[in-house]
């Protein structure tokens, strides 16, 4: 009379208890679930990425204000004029000190050439021209005018030392020519 | 025993082919499609415009840097020139801008004068020497030939303070022969290099 109702003796994992079949209610399920984080995440990203734009925007607008204020004060007649000025001086001054260093005191070469002549010769004249130099000399010793020659030609400052010597009676009369070596170039002279 | 076997792979058939796991799969697919389309077409784009922004930034602040160090400099070299204009506006007349050697000229009769010489003659020319190798970007060199008469025991201090002048002039050439003249003095011609500035606008 009382026949109990026969319990199962085990439980089914597999069978879930809500298992809609509809797309909608999966996608209802989907978005609630997994897709609600996807898309946050997304959404966090792309609103970050949209908020570090404005930053960036509002500096690149901020710079271009700056840099427009900037080319107009530079653009003021007085600041271009300066600016002139100033870079034609800078240019002038680099020069000024380029040939004050570079160029070379001949007057002080011709003072060694003149100081160089022995006492025993006497000199008739000097041609100085871009380092080629020529001499007049007289005398009536004939060893002095060879020790003198010895001498230049020996020097390492003289290249090409020429020597002419003409006499008439007692007085001999000598010319020579050379040119002056400065470190190691040979100024004025044209090279064949 | 062999019951329970086929109860096993039937789970296991039931597992693999039910219902619900074809649509995760398919949701799961859904998902990665919408993050490709934000990606593609909502963070791709607005990256892209930052790191053309972030370019032009970094060129930006390129360029003001570059306009702030000009303006502080123009500054700073406007304090400086200010109390020393008047030794600048002489470098006008010691590097003449075009032909205008009126100060040179000036100095050098000073010169010849104060060691007892007088000039003969004065002309000027374009520049021809071969040895000149300074470059420089204003001054140019130019010729500078003149004749004189004076006393011979001076004549090296005349070339001394020849070139010793505020312009550098060099002697490039010098001849002089000691015969003397009635009035005891000697003939002497000197050729000079001198600098000017080639542009009539540079001190402008």
């Amino acid at each position: 009379m009382f026949q109990k109702e026969k319990q199962p003796k085990s439980i089914n994992f597999l069978e879930t208890l809500y298992d809609p079949t509809d797309v909608w209610s999966n996608a209802y399920i989907w978005l609630v679930s997994i897709g609600k984080y996807l898309l946050i995440g997304v959404q966090v990203i792309v609103l970050g990425v949209f908020f570090s734009r404005f930053v960036l925007d509002r500096k690149n607008n901020d710079l271009t204000e700056e840099i427009n204020n900037k080319i107009v004060l530079l653009s003021n007649d007085t600041w271009k004029r300066n600016a002139f000025l100033f870079e034609d001086y800078q240019v002038l001054l680099g020069d000024i000190k380029a040939i004050r260093e570079k160029q070379t005191i001949n007057s002080l070469k011709i003072k060694e050439l003149i100081s160089g002549v022995p006492g025993s010769l006497v000199l008739e004249g000097l041609s100085f021209s871009e380092g080629r130099v020529s001499l007049r000399l007289s005398s009536n010793n004939l060893n002095s005018v060879k020790d003198y020659e010895s001498a230049l030609k020996n020097n390492p400052m003289y290249e090409d030392v020429k020597f002419s010597i003409t006499k008439e009676d007692a007085e001999i009369t000598v010319g020579v020519s050379f040119y002056l070596n400065t470190e190691g170039k040979v100024s004025g002279r044209t090279e064949n | 025993m062999e019951e329970r076997k086929i109860n096993t792979a039937e789970y296991v058939k039931t597992i693999k082919e039910s219902s619900e796991k074809k649509r995760s799969y398919v949701f799961f697919g859904f998902s990665i499609l919408v993050v490709i389309v934000l990606i593609v077409f909502a963070i791709r784009p607005t990256v892209t415009t930052i790191t053309r922004i972030n370019k032009e930034i970094e060129e930006k602040e390129r360029v003001n840097t570059l306009l702030e160090n000009k303006i502080t400099t123009l500054n700073e070299l406007d304090k400086q020139y200010a109390p020393n204009k008047e030794a600048f506006d002489d470098l006008e007349m010691i590097f003449p801008p075009g032909n205008n050697f009126s100060l040179l000229l000036a100095n050098i009769e000073l010169v010849t004068t104060r060691n007892g010489h007088k000039l003969s003659s004065v002309s000027f020319d374009r520049y021809n020497g071969r040895n000149y190798d300074i470059t420089t970007k204003a001054l140019e060199p130019y010729t500078m030939a003149f004749s004189a008469r004076g006393r011979e025991e001076n004549i090296l201090s005349f070339l001394s303070e020849l070139e010793d002048l505020p312009m550098y002039p060099v002697i490039e050439s010098f001849s002089y022969s000691t015969k003397t003249a009635d009035d005891g003095t000697n003939a002497f011609t000197v050729s000079l290099r001198i600098y000017h500035v080639n542009n009539v606008n540079f001190y402008k």
